[in-house]
């Protein structure tokens, strides 16, 4: 089910324009109260590529013990600000970042060189194709990203 | 090919009849597989004692325990009774004497083990403890030396020794910290309690990334270490997805007291043949290491195929050109997308005086159930641990379900 809408995710972004080169993080724009557009769902795309896919794997599957699924997972689909938080911040490995669960042999590494709004479009890719929910707008990245500073 | 071969039936008294399909493995012209039992639980390694009992270590150990005993009371090859005990899960799993020691991800324990008791009697001893509390590559793997010491891998926490942990660009450290603690194999007194790592322990060999594949024998401890992961998302402008997919060779090595492998300041280019100088120690991918203290892998295998297991077969079952060889078991790769993944299997490299006398083939395969494997998580099973059982006969331990196969010999006799 969410690997289709994975593809059908990449399939839409296709439709509005599929080029090798990523788009550029000032063209993608998610507007406050607008619906996803396809432009941020292709830059999250591109960036989950980058920055994710290589532990959690291209159908957000993880890998046993050592990374966790994105699928089913609650933190994907729960509270924005905790999302926003593990990508800033990763978990485990160093003081600044969050703590481990201790349930993988392996510590997520924090992602803060990207900027608000490509972290808002790649966690709104990732909640969109493994947990169906809603975007993740930049000025909550920039909120939490201050709460931390 | 022009030897006369003198060709007498091979003693089936008592081998197990095989399992259908050798239970889903592929295997040599020769050889055969019965499942010992479909699925332990999550399992890591496996030893197995001189009367046959089985031991498995679990990498969850769930409500009933850490490691699970198994014993065939009708020789048939499969597990008649299955026992659970220990409060914590580990890797590392050894016999000696009376007594079974368990490598658990932060201390190494052993419980008394009466000669027939398949369960241990009273409390787990504490041998080592102090071990960094990191989740990454906690593993423990143990053997013993023919010194007698207890010897434990104690993988570095890292990927490589930067800055800033799996960051892009960020620098190595030099002298990198972790080596102090980690990124080695020690020795212990196997029968002194309460020894602290690192303090009270010897650094055997240094410079060893993570070596889940661990095998003590004659001098030497015998490796296969995982090569290091992400080189085009940490440097892209030095390598593409093809280049992590196929360059950073998982080694194995011989190693002797004060051996040096070299991570992380550089990794072994299995396309080269040549240890390159890391990108976080100002490597571009084409620069190779001119430090003489890394010594070269006896053999390179191909990248990220995460070597779980290796055992020199001690056995006396299999054919000639088996003894004294190595077998690998291959866990399977993750990274290595946008490439499929690849390993899930069980290897078999011919050894001459301690040494690989030639290269390595695929002995068992077919664990992961299909073909071609995009995420780990489509493997049915992926091997992980390897024992030699008092008949030779070899034992393989799979992490997904915790199957066990038993492989043995049916072919003609030399
Ligand atoms: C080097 C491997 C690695 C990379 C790269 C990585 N992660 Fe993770 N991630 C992990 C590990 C390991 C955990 C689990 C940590 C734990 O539970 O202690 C994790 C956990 C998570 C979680 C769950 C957090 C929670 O509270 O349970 C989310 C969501 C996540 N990662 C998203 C991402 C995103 C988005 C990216 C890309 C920016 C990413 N990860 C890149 C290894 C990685």
């Amino acid at each position: 089910m969410r690997f289709l809408l994975c593809i059908s995710v990449a399939a839409l972004a296709c439709l509005t324009g599929c080029s090798d080169e990523p788009e550029k993080p000032e063209a993608a724009t998610v507007l406050p109260d607008a619906p996803i557009t396809a432009e941020a769902l292709t830059q999250g795309q591109a960036l989950y590529v980058k920055a994710c896919l290589q532990c959690h794997q291209y159908d957000g599957s993880g890998v046993p013990a050592m990374q966790p699924a994105l699928i089913d997972n609650p933190a994907v689909a729960g509270e924005p600000e905790h999302l926003i938080e593990v990508v800033l911040r990763g978990m485990g490995g160093t003081d600044s970042a969050l703590p481990p669960s201790g349930e993988y042999a392996m510590t997520m590494p924090a992602s803060d060189s990207m900027t608000d709004t490509e972290i808002a479009n790649l966690l709104t890719y990732i909640r969109q194709a493994y947990a169906d929910e809603g975007p993740i707008k930049p000025e909550q990245v920039a909120a939490v990203r201050s709460k931390l500073e | 090919m022009l030897t006369p071969l003198l060709f007498i039936p091979a003693l089936l008294a008592a081998q197990p009849e095989p399992t259908t399909g050798n239970g889903g493995i592929t295997l040599p012209e020769g050889f055969a597989a019965v499942v010992v039992h479909e699925g332990v639980g999550p399992a890591r390694h496996i030893t197995v004692r001189e009367n046959g009992d089985i031991y498995v270590a679990l990498r969850r150990a769930g409500r009933d325990g850490g490691i699970v005993c198994l014993r065939d009371t009708d020789d048939d090859g499969k597990a008649d009774i299955v026992e659970r005990f220990g409060e914590v899960q580990g890797t590392g799993i050894a016999l000696r004497d009376e007594w079974l020691y368990f490598g658990a991800d932060f201390k190494v324990v052993r419980y008394k083990l009466p000669v027939d008791s398949l369960v241990p009697t009273g409390e787990p001893e504490l041998i080592v403890d102090g071990f960094v509390r990191d989740g990454q590559h906690a593993a423990k793997p143990i053997d013993f030396g023919d010194d007698g010491r207890l010897y434990v891998n104690c993988g570095a926490p890292a990927n490589t020794c930067q800055e800033q942990m799996r960051t892009p660009g960020s620098q190595g450290l030099s002298p990198c910290p972790i080596l102090e603690y980690a990124g080695g194999i020690w020795s212990y007194d196997p029968d002194a309690p309460n020894q602290q790592h690192p303090a009270d322990g010897v650094r055997f060999a240094t410079g060893l990334r993570n070596c889940v594949a661990m095998d003590a024998h004659d001098d030497s401890v015998y490796i296969v270490m995982h090569g290091r992961d992400q080189l085009d998302s940490l440097f892209p402008e030095f390598y593409d997805s093809d280049d992590n997919a196929d360059l950073p060779a998982e080694e194995m090595h011989k190693l002797t007291l004060g051996s040096d492998a070299g991570w992380p300041y550089t990794y072994w280019d299995g396309g080269r043949d040549e240890r390159m100088v890391g990108p976080e120690y100002g490597g571009d991918g084409k620069t190779a290491s001119t430090n003489e203290n890394y010594q070269d892998p006896i053999q390179a295998f191909p990248a990220h195929w995460a070597p779980n297991g290796v055992m020199i077969y001690e056995g006396s079952q299999f054919p000639e050109r088996y003894k004294g060889g190595a077998f690998v078991a291959f866990h399977g790769s993750w990274n290595r997308a946008p490439q499929m993944q690849a390993g899930y299997n069980v290897t078999f490299t011919p050894f001459a005086d301690g040494e690989p006398s030639g290269g390595f083939e695929v002995f068992a395969d077919g664990f992961a159930g299909k073909e071609e494997i995009r995420s780990p998580r489509e493997a049915e099973h992926r091997p992980m641990g390897l024992a030699t059982g008092p008949d030779g006969s070899l034992y393989i331990s799979d992490s997904v379900e915790g199957k066990i196969w038993r492989v043995f010999y049916v072919g003609e006799s030399e």
